[in-house]
Formats: C-alpha cells, structure tokens, sequence
C-alpha cells in the first residue's frame, strides 16, 4: 500500500515541476494561463471552445503542450489507485480469495471505464 | 533538531509552489497582466488560491471537518472559477489528501481493505455516474442542489450522534461471506477491540448514493461515509474514519478521471488547490496539540453555512 504514497507523491512533485515550466513559459503551449484565465469564468464547453483546448485522451496528441502535460502530470494522481488495486488483486489471487480478487478486478474496471470513458 | 524527509518535501514543496508562482509574476508582461480577469493577473488568483487553501487545510485539521467538503462551496463562493473547475479540482483536493493518508492508515490497522472494498465498489460505480451527471445539468441546478446538500450536511454534522464502539450482536451473512471483521488495539483505553458489521445491503445501496453525490458535487465523501460505516454498518469510530480514507482514495479516482476526460480540471487552479491544501493539513495536524478546536469549529461551519445559503441563492438567480 506504500504505492498509495509514492506513486501520488511523484504525480504530485511532477505536476508542481511541470506546473513550474508551463506557468513561466519554458514549456511552449497553445493555452497559456493568461488565456486559460480569461475563461476560468466560463463552464467546460464554452471553455473548452474559446481556448480550444482537447480534452481527454485524444490531447495527448499534443503532447509537447505545457498545457496538456500539466493535465496529464495531475491525471498521474487521479490513477495512483489503479495500479495499487491491480497489485491486491495479485495478492488475493495468490491466496485464492476469489472473492476479493474479482471484486478488485471489478473495483479496477471501473476506474479503467472512467479513465477510457 | 533532526528534520523528517516528509517535513523537509513539504518545506521544499511550498518554497516550490511560492517560487513558481513568483517567477511566473515576474514572467507576465502588463498587457497579459491586464487582460486577466477582475483586476488581479491570473498568477496573483493562483498564489492567493494556494494561500487561502493552505490556510483552509489548517482549519479543516483543527475543526475536524474533511477539507474536501469545505474546499468546493467556500472556494465557489470567494473565488471567479465556474463551478465546473472547482467541482474538478475539489475532487482532487479530496484524492490527495486521501492517498497521502492511507498507507499510515493501513499501516496501523485501523482501515479495514475488506471493508472498504466492497463498499468503494457502489461508490465508485456512483461517483463516475454522479460526475458524468454534474456536468451535464445546467450550472444553476447544480449550485441550487449544492446549496441543499451544504446545509444537509451542516446539519449531519452537529445532529448526527457518533457511537465509539457499536454493538453488533448479529453479524449479517454477507459480511460473514466476505470475512469483514477486525481487531485492533485502542491505546486510549489499553484494550484490544474486537469489531464486526452488519447491514451490508442498505450499505451498499448507500454508499452508490454517496458516491454519486460525492462525484457530483466534487466533494471528499467523509461526511457521509464516517456516518453510513459507523451508525449503519456498525464499524467502530476509529475503523469507519480510517476506512472512509480508503474509500475516497478509490472514489475520489473514478470521478476525477470524468473531470479530466471533459477538461473540466485547469492547472492553475488544481495545482496550488492541492498543495495548498495538503500543506495546511500537514501544518494543521502539528497545531492540533496546541490550539482548542472549539471557536474555529464553529467559524468553520458558520462559513459552510454561509457558502450553502450563497449556492442557493445563486442557484435561484438573486445573486
């Protein structure tokens, strides 16, 4: 359960460094905070088309984008649980609790379905 | 004085976050400057985020409410974010702080994994439908029923009676199927207590609502899973707090995914939320021993009041 810990202590230094590159303009990008600020008042969609920003997935087309790579640094947080559930599968499955085993898979499926939705 | 390797990454966190935002000031040129909204360039509402969370991390620690709860309609109601990405980043905010938890939780027996897992399976289930929901219904209806659930949960919190150590005299078969049953010993009272549950169907049926609300409104689950795990399931006090963190850890995850997928997280308003807020609650975990929790606990919830009662006007189009 020490994951838990790391993995989330690392997306978070990694988003704070690549916060830091991003916010003073090292990293380039198509959004900047300036812009992404000019439209923090506004909900998603519209946000999402005056900016025009990708979201999902289908951003990390964009992957040399500050803005993008600041995203994808704090989803890392958001998936610390993924791979931690996945490892106790292994364990229950090595001590054959089926139960919990599948329940884990599930549990990971779900999130899997959030993340790929 | 040795400095522990978690004090010294906090340290060098906030010096982090201080620099980057500083630097980032120092970067804009006047006309990006002004072209920010209300007044104020966007590294100056970004540095006064993480500086308003951090000091809201202190007061969440101290008035022993969750910092998930406290951070969506407090910063909705000062802050000139749409409510889309505070939804997003409270989600977060309440994820951090949970993963950073559960490992000492865990360590120390207190959260039960075979407990939590079952129960983290309804609410995972709830929070990806009640995220998915929160963004698609208009925004006013979202702030009404924020609103609603605010002023529920203040009133949760001081009505709600709270039982250390619930007697269970009849464990119910599914809980006997899943072995959900522990141990643990109390140093408070020198003992080792033996505890099961029971209720496992209701439970779970409430814990699919209380992810949905939690996914919904962006909000850490605590205030409701320490009540559902203890006064429904009938898990000790000290078992249901620890194991609520497990729970949101899991939780917390699905839904914030939904917040990333459709864009709605930003970086310069998650990032210093969630340092901000980690930091204070680490600070605010020191000050415990040293500060009475009684005045701020009740500034705490004269806030929250005050934040549910702004929701619902907005909502209801008078602000």
């Amino acid at each position: 359960m020490n994951w838990l810990h790391y993995i989330g202590l690392a997306g978070l230094i990694l988003s704070a460094i690549v916060f830091a590159l991003y916010a003073v303009g090292v990293l380039p990008t198509g959004t900047s905070p300036e812009m992404s600020a000019g439209s923090w008042h506004l909900r998603t969609d519209e946000y999402l088309k005056e900016t025009g920003v990708e979201p999902g997935i289908g951003a990390l087309r964009a992957s040399a984008d500050g803005y993008v790579l600041s995203v994808t640094a704090l989803s890392i947080l958001a998936t610390t649980s993924l791979p931690t559930l996945l490892a106790l599968a292994l364990v229950w499955l090595r001590r054959r609790d089926w139960l919990y085993a599948g329940m884990s898979l599930i549990v990971s499926g779900v999130l899997l379905l959030a993340i790929l939705s | 004085m040795l400095i522990s390797p978690t004090r010294r990454g906090g340290t060098a966190l906030l010096t982090l976050c201080l620099l980057i935002l500083v630097a980032a000031g120092a970067g804009a040129s006047p006309a990006e400057a002004a072209a920010a909204p209300e007044g104020l360039p966007w590294w100056g509402w970004s540095l006064l985020l993480f500086l308003f969370c951090f000091i809201l991390g202190i007061a969440a620690i101290v008035a022993g409410v969750g910092g998930g709860i406290l951070y969506v309609p407090i910063v909705s109601a000062i802050f000139p974010f749409h409510l889309d990405y505070v939804r997003g980043a409270g989600l977060l905010v309440a994820l951090a702080g949970a993963l950073s938890a559960a490992p000492r939780l865990l360590k120390s027996g207190m959260a039960s994994l075979r407990l939590a897992l079952p129960m983290a399976l309804a609410g995972s289930i709830g929070s990806l439908l009640g995220a998915n929901v929160g963004l698609a219904i208009p925004g006013r209806v979202v702030e009404l029923s924020l609103g609603a659930v605010i002023i529920a949960i203040v009133a949760l919190m001081l009505l709600a009676r709270r039982s250390d150590h619930p007697e269970v005299s009849d464990p119910d078969p599914l809980s006997l199927k899943l072995g959900i049953a522990g141990k643990y010993e109390d140093p408070g009272a020198l003992t080792t207590v033996s505890w099961n549950v029971h209720r496992m169907k209701p439970g779970f049926v409430l814990f699919l609502f209380i992810g949905f609300m939690a996914g919904m409104f962006g909000l850490g689950a605590g205030w409701a899973n320490v009540p559902a795990l203890n006064l429904l399931l009938g898990a000790p006090l000290k078992v249901s707090v620890a194991t609520s963190v497990l729970i949101i850890a899991i939780n917390g995850s699905a839904a914030s995914w939904v917040y990333l997928n459709q864009g709605a997280v930003l970086p310069i308003i998650a990032l210093p939320s969630v340092a901000g807020m980690m930091l204070g609650t680490r600070l605010g975990a020191r000050l415990l021993t040293r500060i009475k929790p009684g005045a701020i606990r009740w500034v705490v919830i004269s806030f929250l009041i005050l934040a549910g009662l702004r929701q619902m006007l907005s909502g209801l189009g008078v602000l």
